[in-house]
């Protein structure tokens, strides 16, 4: 399964981990909305080529 | 000129996609108060190949101490849309168990809704299940919406 996590901030320890626990060796991608330019076409290509997309805080 | 037939065809076909693309905006916000909104647009329910109705199971995260009786609040609407609803209090212990917070834990409960906390106080004092954070990444595989709230 494919996740897409989109982080809103930096994301904190806890989230990290809980990150870290929903890949399971798939391939997952993060994109942090908080820093540097933000290509929102790819991102939007992004959310509909996987399977799961999760927004963080 | 197109025909009616083919108008109509390609109405149905337009409609069709609507709820795919309603849950995508869904994701796409994942934000508070898209919930209800969402679920009330009638993607909390989908039909499997065989036309049996399969219940949505959604994800509530709380982090903030200060969003718990909210998010609780939340979970609890959700259930109401016939979804499989789990809640997850993540760290801290619950603030604040005033009345209103365990009337609203009870409704959950009563309304097979699941709650979950990494937090030992919560499990040892009001009745979570304990959760560690490995358990729940694989909790949230298996939903289909997670709402980071």
């Amino acid at each position: 399964m494919k996740i897409l996590h989109i982080f809103r901030a930096e994301p904190d320890e806890t989230v990290k981990d809980i990150v870290v626990s929903t890949t399971n060796g798939d391939k997952s991608k993060t994109v942090e909305l908080y820093s540097g330019e933000i290509d929102w076409s790819r991102l939007v290509d992004d959310i509909f080529s996987h399977d799961k997309v999760i927004c963080w805080w | 000129m197109m025909r009616t037939t083919e108008l109509v065809q390609k109405q149905i076909q337009i409609l069709a996609d609507i709820p795919n693309w309603l849950k995508k905006s869904f994701q796409m916000a994942c934000c508070r108060h898209m919930p209800a909104v969402t679920m009330s647009a009638g993607i909390s329910e989908t039909a499997n190949s065989k036309g049996v109705i399969i219940m949505s199971k959604v994800a509530v995260l709380i982090k903030n101490p200060e969003q718990q009786y909210e998010g609780l609040r939340s979970s609890l609407g959700m259930l109401l849309y016939n979804t499989e609803v789990q809640m997850f209090v993540l760290n801290d212990e619950i603030a604040d168990m005033d009345e209103a917070y365990e009337d609203n834990m009870g409704f959950l409960d009563e309304m097979e809704g699941e709650r979950f906390s990494n937090n030992k106080a919560n499990v040892e004092k009001y009745g979570f299940k304990y959760a560690s954070v490995e358990q729940i990444g694989e909790l949230l595989r298996k939903a289909d919406l997670v709402i980071p709230f």
